[in-house]
């Protein structure tokens, strides 16, 4: 066999491209990296501001992986800001303001010092796929370049079409660069499904032709909180951090708008794509809110060495007329020059629930996508799956595969929501999207993920060695502060409500509310001695703090989520199943449904056909300290035939496929063990599949609980009853009472 | 599949073979147009392949094979959706017309567009519910719409007596003959099999009244037909055999769909009791061409027929097994689906909650104006104090399910279990003379006016020596614990008096704060006349029968009481339920807490969340979704 020149082809250099082509670079794969535009990578085609609620959360977590993208906005920021401060520490969300030229060169830089990793300027147009494997891709002039994988990150170059009121042009990302044509069609073809999306983007203004003194002024923080655990804090000096400012739309500025709604491409329905609910253009607000008065807009600088200012909250595809004409209306505004016009981009997307959790497509071996192309929006969204694109492309190689669950990371929220719910407007990340809240903080991404991304061979060795310390610093002041007690006359000093008399744990007294790590410090000097033995570092204790005041609502939050578990198990006709496992101790509910098919929402007659991929399967709810799902499977190996390929009896068919469908890799884990142990109690070897739940259907109302309503029916009695009744001989002790 | 290919052959172009190519290029640019707007309105699914498309017009060509469009027919085509089978039969026959009907008027713009563009001359569109379509046709249509009885009632008006229904179906025999099946007339006996004054046959379905009008006759001989007769109507008539014997006189209800239980036109003929009438009755309409319904068929098809939900179908089998009043109008409140109601309205109250809560976290850079913490909580005190009233209902739907508790309570010897055996009217407790028979208690039902009564009989009260009689009389303490009725039964013949039992009463009430005491005087026939009336009891004689009755009546008295806090009201009765409601209720009640401690925002959400998520598993789990939806739609968010 030839080796391939390249191991792994990364298509678009956005900030999906760029963290993919660097992470698998980084990993050990031969990267090439080819982008219509080179002195254009990382753009920052929409707002210039990293971060912002859950995604700043995300660059953290990026960052703690061994990303690149908190290292590069560290380096470019222009107002650094911690948001969502009056709300507790699992809210607090980084931004940053960028200077968005400066941000594109900085990652071109480190794009330049990877060794393994190159760039080439050039245009996709389609890749080769041979018995479902990817082969090569092809250039615009028909040039194949062969690799043992791809990563497309496209973001809105497919089919790429911008609206500027009754205008239209084909554009990839702004009116400059040409749109990405036939990839789209060449997926279609492989078989994969898109669909259109549209996104928006405000005018760029001229600072100069602003009156700021008519406008509120919106002040950096003080102290700057890096994004990136590893940043040198002395790359911030010398750099004046800049204000934004915000202006607010009027009656009639409104009026104007208004006036322009029947060019409007999207009130006139040219636009066809979905666009994102959370980021509605100025149009759509105002014809939607109708009774607020006013919107507020931020002007935000595009850099240090600019004139440009970006007019967030005022995306339009109205006429550029109208744009300047509703603007001049504005307090402030009233001389505006303005730079470029907003316009709204149309562009393909495939739809995501054809994903593995790697980001490798289910139906093509070696293809992987990531970014927009997936239907999500934002840098910061698009750069996780980059990262996880590009560590899998790379571990691929090596038969290894990385995936990140919900409670490990919002990336891990945002990439599940992804397969398994498909999206059908641009794809945001919001902290209410994620149950393990209290956990997926922004100050302890490095403990929850720093040790994966060594372990992956991402994360460099010097940055290891940095969290190794602060992990073991955290842990020591923990045991300590577990172990300290404290007299009770030395806590009168401390802001307490009611009093305590005896003395108490140093861990207890920090629970209280209103008692932070400073007090302690300050008023206790017992304790200041002994902790600064083990650390002096202020994000240490911050960390410890927020630890300790948490762990109460953590348990809780583990517990609600992890005391309902839930098992998706085929055994044959749904029926049968479902009336053996209802009866049950600590089983809460059984559900007859169907897994295992791609078509969407399949009917009774449509899984009957045997054609559909889809396993007659039941949904079991169960109460973890009250059975076990070890017991579950057990029961189920049990009480049918798992030796006998796609057939129950005489049902016959793939619909009746004895199987385990796992929602996670420890239950893969359990239920392999459980095969296991089954084959001792049958003669022939099991033919029972694990497969990989991506989404359950709840079978249509007449099914459910079909033995309990309709025991005389002759399947009923002459099939279920007799295996009812010998299970709950067998069972008899984990029947419900 | 090749559609250049599969046409020809599908069509068996006999007079239009020079326009094949027409045809075929018609065909495929029907196809590129259904995809195209099926990308805009979702006509037939979701994602569209061009394979899936060939699929649907082949299927819907197929038609043509059993039915020949080229005599110029007229066609409606039911619910066209995209088209199909519509648009692909009236290109390949120009000939014959097709109105296209669809109740979504978007669906009806695309066919229309589609038609223009497609140059289609005979084909109409119109966008409207299938019932108000007007006109004759010759051939109904339709691919994928709707059950197959349902499509033949939507569309039996239109269709000429001559003409035909013709139906797609997808490839599973099996269940299209399910489908079927609900078209056949079901019979049963509706009520207990046994002897009885009366009973009930019931019959549902299509033909049910052009059934019992076969063997329905009036009293002079003729045929008593039931076909105009308007619906709630009940009529006289006699059940004859097909030999022409009398089986029984008889009075017949008629219910026309939809206005019935099943929803399907039926018919109740309630005729005398006895096996051997309803069977005779039963045979003759079997033969008269109705099948014996299956179990629960009738609620099935209601059920099917959209007339009930399934929680109500679930409390119709409690209806059926219901063994008292109070049992039976708590089935009828769940029957009405109110506590299912309850609940999705409370989940959506919750879900308007949390959504204010996100809204801060989320959306804090925003312009909108976020939830005052007095109105939040305020918001959680509600819920609360409804949550609280579910969860006391259980224990009252308890008592309704398992019966009133009456314990007998009194000193050894004062004739608890002669009172027992009274009141059940068996022997079941052992009597003597000896004071303490009654070692451990004794629980046995009885119902008296429709009330179930669990009625204890409990050990002597007393200082003992014996082990076993002590834990006797530890278990009567524990017995009457939880008793909604307390008898103190007292002997008469020890001249207890008003003062004694006036100094017991309050001792009793701190007791049984819960409980009503009752005092009963017993062995009434052993005092010598005159009886001195003075005590405020009941007196009776357990073992001569004297005064049952009024002791009886009293209960029932107390009983309906403590039932009447219940009646009518929302009740939980399922223990799943009662635990979530329960969870959700102390973390509705942390998350208050919280809020007024002013803490942390994040932890009172936290506490929300749970409780969401335990109403939750009862209404269907609240996805973080529905709680971003209904920010975005309530709130002006976008930067």
């Amino acid at each position: 066999m030839i080796k391939n020149e390249y191991d792994i082809i990364v298509v678009g250099a956005g900030h999906a491209g760029c963290e993919a082509a660097l992470a698998s670079s980084r990993i050990g794969a031969k990267t090439l990296l080819i982008s219509t535009d080179l002195m254009a990578v990382a753009r920052m085609s929409c707002n210039p501001a990293i971060g912002g609620i859950a995604k700043g959360q995300i660059v953290r977590e990026i960052d703690a992986l061994g990303g690149e993208m908190g290292k590069i906005i560290d380096l470019t920021g222009i107002q650094f800001k911690m948001l969502n401060k009056s709300k507790g520490p699992a809210m607090y969300s980084p931004r940053s303001q960028a200077d968005r030229v400066q941000y594109s060169i900085e990652m071109r830089k480190s794009l330049e010092r990877e060794r393994n990793l190159f760039l080439m300027q050039s245009n996709v147009t389609s890749i080769n796929v041979e018995h479902f494997h990817y082969k090569s891709i092809i250039l615009h002039n028909g040039e194949t370049i062969p690799s043992h994988s791809v990563i497309l990150t496209t973001g809105t170059f497919l089919n790429g079409k911008i609206h500027i009121g009754l205008n239209n042009y084909s554009g990839g990302r702004t009116l400059a660069e040409p749109p990405a044509i036939g990839i789209t069609s060449c997926l279609n073809n492989l078989g994969l499904t898109s669909g259109r999306l549209k996104t928006g983007t405000p005018p760029r203004i001229d600072s100069r032709s602003v009156d700021f003194s008519k406008l509120e002024k919106q002040e950096p923080d003080e102290i700057i909180q890096p994004f990136s655990f590893w940043s040198n804090p002395s790359i911030f000096k010398n750099r004046p951090q800049i204000s934004c400012f915000i202006a607010y739309t009027n009656d009639s500025s409104h009026k104007i708008l208004e006036s322009g709604f029947d060019r409007s491409p999207m009130f006139r329905k040219i636009i066809n794509g979905v666009g994102p609910r959370y980021c509605p253009s100025i149009e759509d607000k105002i014809s939607r809110f109708k009774d607020k008065e006013r919107h507020q807009l931020f002007l935000e600088p595009e850099g240090y060495e600019t004139n440009e200012i970006y007019l967030n909250g005022f995306s339009t595809s109205l006429p550029e007329d109208v744009q300047i004409n509703a603007l001049r209306k504005i307090s402030g505004l009233e001389n505006v020059r303005m730079i470029r016009p907003g316009y709204a981009i149309e562009y393909d997307y495939f739809h995501p629930h054809q994903l593995h959790p790697t980001l490798e497509t289910k139906s093509i071996k070696g293809l992987f996508l990531a970014g927009q192309i997936n239907g999500t929006s934002g840098y910061e969204e698009a750069a996780a799956q980059g990262l996880i694109a590009g560590i899998n492309a790379a571990l691929q190689m090596k038969s290894q595969s990385f995936t990140l669950l919900r409670s490990d990371a919002y990336i891990g929220v945002l990439i599940d929501d992804l397969i398994t719910k498909n999206t059908d407007e641009p794809y945001r990340m919001f902290t209410s999207r994620a149950e393990y809240r209290l956990n997926l903080r922004q100050d302890n991404a490095d403990r929850r993920l720093c040790q994966k991304g060594y372990d992956i061979g991402l994360l460099n060795e010097s940055c290891y060695k940095k969290f190794k310390e602060k992990k073991k610093q955290v842990d020591e002041l923990h045991l300590l502060l577990q172990s300290l007690s404290l007299e009770s006359g030395l806590l009168s000093e401390l802001p307490i409500e009611g009093k305590f008399y005896k003395s108490a744990k140093a861990k207890d007294v920090l629970c209280r509310q209103g008692v932070t790590f400073n007090n302690l410090l300050e008023k206790i000097p017992t304790i200041k001695a002994e902790v600064e033995k083990i650390s002096t570092c202020a994000e240490v204790y911050s960390q410890v703090e927020t630890d300790v005041k948490y762990e109460g609502y953590l348990k809780r939050e583990y517990k609600m989520i992890e005391k309902y578990k839930r098992i998706v198990l085929g055994g044959g006709c749904f029926w049968c199943v479902e009336a053996i496992f209802e009866k049950l101790e600590g089983v809460i509910d059984v559900r007859s449904g169907y897994a295992g098919g791609t078509v969407k929402n399949p009917s009774y007659d449509f899984v009957c056909s045997g054609k559909s991929g889809y396993a007659e399967v039941v949904q079991i709810t169960f109460n973890q300290s009250k059975i076990s799902i070890s017991t579950i499977l057990d029961i189920f190996f049990a009480t049918h035939d798992p030796t006998t390929l796609n057939k129950q009896g005489n049902d016959i068919g793939t619909q009746y496929r004895s199987t385990i469908f796992f929602e996670n890799e420890k239950q893969k884990e359990v239920a392999k063990k459980a095969i296991l142990r089954a084959s001792q109690n049958w003669k022939d070897p099991i033919v029972t599949i694990l497969e990989p739940l991506t989404k359950f259907y709840i079978a249509e109302d007449y099914h459910q609980d079909y033995f309990e309503k309709n025991p005389t029916q002759g399947y009923c009695s002459f099939i279920i009853n007799p295996k009812v009744e010998k299970f709950k001989k067998t069972f008899k002790h984990l029947l419900k009472k | 599949m090749n559609l250049t290919e599969s046409v020809p052959t599908l069509l068996n172009f006999s007079q239009i073979k020079e326009n094949e190519n027409a045809i075929i290029r018609k065909l495929l640019a029907y196809a590129e147009l259904l995809i195209e707007w099926n990308d805009k309105l979702n006509l037939v699914s979701r994602q569209l392949t061009k394979a899936q498309v060939w699929f649907h017009v082949v299927h819907s060509l197929l038609i043509s094979r059993f039915y020949s469009f080229e005599n110029s027919v007229q066609c409606v085509d039911i619910g066209t959706g995209g088209g199909l089978p519509g648009i692909p039969l009236a290109i390949c026959f120009p000939q014959s017309t097709f109105q296209l009907v669809d109740s979504t008027a978007k669906k009806i713009i695309a066919c229309q567009d589609m038609c223009l563009r497609l140059g289609l001359s005979n084909v109409e569109c119109t966008a409207s519910r299938i019932e108000q379509v007007k006109g004759m046709f010759d051939v109904g249509l339709s691919k994928h719409v709707g059950k197959i009885n349902l499509m033949v009632r939507w569309s039996k008006h239109l269709i000429k007596p001559t003409g035909h229904l013709i139906i797609l179906k997808g490839h599973d025999q099996a269940s299209v003959k399910q489908e079927i099946n609900q078209e056949e007339v079901i019979v049963a006996i509706a009520t207990t099999v046994g002897v009885g004054a009366l009973a009930i046959v019931r019959l549902s379905g299509k033909d049910a009244i052009e059934i019992v009008s076969k063997v329905l006759y009036k009293k002079n001989g003729q045929t008593l037909s039931l076909y105009h007769v308007p619906t709630h109507t009940a009529h006289h008539g006699y059940v004859v055999k097909p030999d022409g014997s009398l089986i029984d006189e008889v009075m017949v209800l008629v219910y026309r769909m939809p206005r019935s239980y099943t929803g399907e036109d039926s018919v109740e003929i309630n005729c005398h009791g006895g096996a051997l009438v309803t069977e005779e009755i039963l045979r003759t309409l079997i033969e008269a061409g109705c099948r014996l319904a299956e179990p629960g068929e009738f609620t099935k098809r209601a059920f099917l027929n959209g007339k009930i939900d399934l929680t109500q179908a679930e409390a119709v089998g409690e209806l059926i097994h219901a063994k008292t009043y109070a049992m039976h109008r708590s089935a009828m409140v769940h029957l009405k689906g109110t506590l299912s109601k309850r609940l999705q309205q409370l989940r959506s109250e919750l879900i308007r909650a949390c959504a204010l809560l996100e809204l801060e976290f989320d959306f804090s850079e925003e312009d909108v104006e976020f939830q005052s913490r007095d109105d939040l909580r305020q918001m959680l005190d509600k819920f609360i104090q409804e949550l609280e009233q579910l969860v006391s209902s259980f224990e009252f739907s308890k008592v309704i399910r398992e019966g009133i508790k009456v314990t007998i309570i009194g000193k050894p010897n004062a004739g608890k279990s002669t009172l027992l055996n009274a009141l059940i009217g068996k022997e079941r407790a052992l009597v003597s003379a000896e004071a303490g028979t009654t070692r451990d208690y004794l629980q046995e039902p009885f119902y008296y006016g429709g009330v179930l009564f669990q009625i204890v009989d409990t050990a002597g009260l007393r200082e003992s020596d014996n082990i076993i009689e002590q834990e006797g009389i530890r278990r009567s303490k524990e017995q009457s614990a939880d008793a909604q009725i307390i008898i103190y039964l007292f002997d008469l013949t020890h001249h207890l008096n008003i003062q004694e039992l006036n100094k017991i009463k309050p001792d009793l009430e701190k007791l049984y704060p819960e409980a009503k005491v009752l005092f009963v005087g017993n062995k009434l026939d052993l005092l010598k006349p005159p009886i001195v009336q003075d005590v405020p009891a009941i007196l009776i004689s357990a073992e001569k029968n004297i005064g049952l009755d009024c002791l009886l009546s009293e209960l029932k008295h107390l009983a309906e009481n403590s039932q009447a806090r219940t009646e009518g009201s929302l009740m939980v009765t399922n223990v799943r339920h009662y635990e979530a409601l329960s969870n959700a209720m102390s973390a509705l009640k942390e998350a208050n807490t919280l809020l007024s401690q002013n803490g942390n925002m994040e932890l009172t959400a936290s506490s929300l969340r749970a409780a969401v998520y335990e109403v939750g598993t009862i209404t269907g789990e609240v996805t973080n979704n529905d709680i971003l939806n209904y920010i975005f739609e309530k709130f002006c968010i976008g930067k």
